[in-house]
């Protein structure tokens, strides 16, 4: 007997968590399509490699696919905990020396042929990122660059310390202080991450 | 390293993975005791998801393939044995190729996992899930473990039991209004904390919003549910007492935290 449609193109993000707890492969396309191209843009940013990217956005959507309830929706939108799932993911193989050297090997392929990938790739939604960099070059700028190189180059805030050459209690204050005058900006701009 | 006063400065950087391992370890201890913090590392992952939002690449499908392709087979701590008779044969329909389109309604006994888990999902989000087509109902997960219900039509919708409930007089019936009374809702809540929004005259939000119910006390808001761009009947669970409800219009998805002024609240 043919079993009901339910089109999830319309479902919350908290009831595509509730159907991928029930094995509905189709919900986590939907994740996918609504949220994959932020964690690839996000991995393909700290790690500068396309295959190591790729390979995290799968390890986050099978981790999700097998473990959604660890998906707390009090603690965040879907968007902010698969995003920080991939950040994680993406420091963890930075702080690997193997990866390291790939990633700085890319590096320095990309310095000389340019950002092949974001022009290969990238759709940017550009209102809002821009609001966001907009916002992030306020900052005063201990903040900002202890904010950049922790989240964008997968710094510990001690080895921010150093890189900055200013006390471990300073930069994690700054980090702090920076996260928390953002959201008050994203808010007010009603830039918060998109869900 | 314990305290929440020794913690809490390191917050920002632990949100942003720049933490060392014993750090991470005591803050993720920290933050199952201290809603407080918990509540301001969430604030700050908000933050981390618009940063990590500044570039966005096109999601390709064949990475979608990969992903479909290592999943195919289950999870993995599904056992190659059922540990119940009748549980096996558990994979569900295949999903469409392309990211988009419809899907397809699981038996609940061919996808279980070993949870309380969504329960609380939707409480703390107050998602009960009514499909337009059918069936299935969150309430459904803690049946008994050997039904095939897909296809078996629910008891009752929705829209009889909250008019039943609103008929019964034990009940609390619970009227919301808007500051200048130009918008109204009523809702109406059972002893047990089984509740349903009866009745709204919201206007329709567009469809990157959504009105969401909250349960407002002296603890701070909590989310009853997400109610959609255009609310009509809807149940929802309260956990304790009623104090003060409200509707808010948010983003799509709903919010942990209402960030936006109600637009219709309860009287005492």
């Amino acid at each position: 007997m043919a079993r009901p449609v339910i089109d999830h193109r319309t479902s919350s993000d908290v009831n595509l968590v509730i159907a991928v707890g029930r094995y509905d492969q189709a919900a986590l396309t939907e994740v996918y399509r609504r949220h994959g191209g932020a964690i690839l843009g996000l991995a393909l940013r700290l790690l500068r490699d396309r295959s190591l990217a790729e390979d995290v956005v799968q390890t986050v959507f099978i981790r999700f696919w097998d473990h959604p309830d660890r998906f707390d929706a009090e603690r965040g939108t879907l968007r902010s905990y698969l995003l920080a799932q991939t950040h994680g993911r993406s420091v963890d193989l930075i702080r690997a020396e193997t990866a390291r050297h790939r990633r700085e090997e890319r590096a320095g392929q990309q310095d000389r042929r340019g950002e092949e990938y974001d022009l290969e790739r990238e759709v940017v939604d550009l209102t809002a990122a821009e609001h966001v960099k907009e916002i992030l070059a306020t900052l005063p700028d201990g903040e900002r660059e202890a904010i950049e190189l922790a989240y964008f180059e997968g710094h510990t805030y001690k080895e921010v310390a150093v890189v900055l050459d200013q006390p471990e209690g300073t930069v994690k204050s700054r980090i702090r202080s920076g996260l928390r005058r953002m959201h008050t900006e994203l808010i007010k701009a009603g830039t918060e991450a998109p869900s | 390293m314990n305290g929440h006063d020794e913690l809490i400065n390191l917050l920002g950087a632990y949100a942003l993975d720049a933490v060392d391992d014993d750090e991470r370890r005591a803050i993720d201890e920290h933050l199952e005791i201290c809603a407080e913090c918990r509540a301001e590392v969430a604030r700050h992952l908000e933050v981390a998801a618009a940063l990590g939002t500044t570039t966005v690449s096109e999601a390709p499908d064949d990475l979608w393939a990969a992903i479909l392709s290592h999943i195919d087979d289950g999870p993995a701590e599904v056992p190659a044995t059922p540990a119940l008779p009748g549980l096996a044969a558990r994979r569900v329909d295949p999903a469409p190729d392309a990211p988009s389109g419809g899907a397809t309604v699981v038996s609940l006994a061919d996808r279980r996992r070993p949870t309380g888990w969504i329960a609380g999902l939707a409480a703390a989000a107050a998602v009960i899930v009514i499909l337009a087509a059918g069936v299935v109902q969150l309430s459904r997960q803690n049946a008994d473990l050997k039904d095939e219900i897909a296809l078996a039509p629910p008891a009752a919708s929705v829209e009889d039991l909250a008019a039943s409930a609103v008929d019964d007089p034990t009940n609390r019936v619970i009227d919301l209004t808007s500051e200048d009374g130009a918008d109204t809702a009523t809702a109406v809540v059972t002893p047990s904390g089984q509740g349903y929004l009866v009745s709204s005259t919201l206007d329709p939000l567009p469809a990157d919003q959504t009105y969401q119910l909250w349960n407002i006390n002296d603890a701070g808001a909590v989310s009853l549910g997400v109610l959609g761009s255009e609310p009509g009947v809807s149940a929802f669970h309260v956990q304790g007492p009623v104090s003060t409800l409200a509707i808010t219009a948010e983003q799509a998805g709903g919010v942990p935290a209402p960030e936006n002024i109600p637009l219709v609240t309860s009287t005492a």
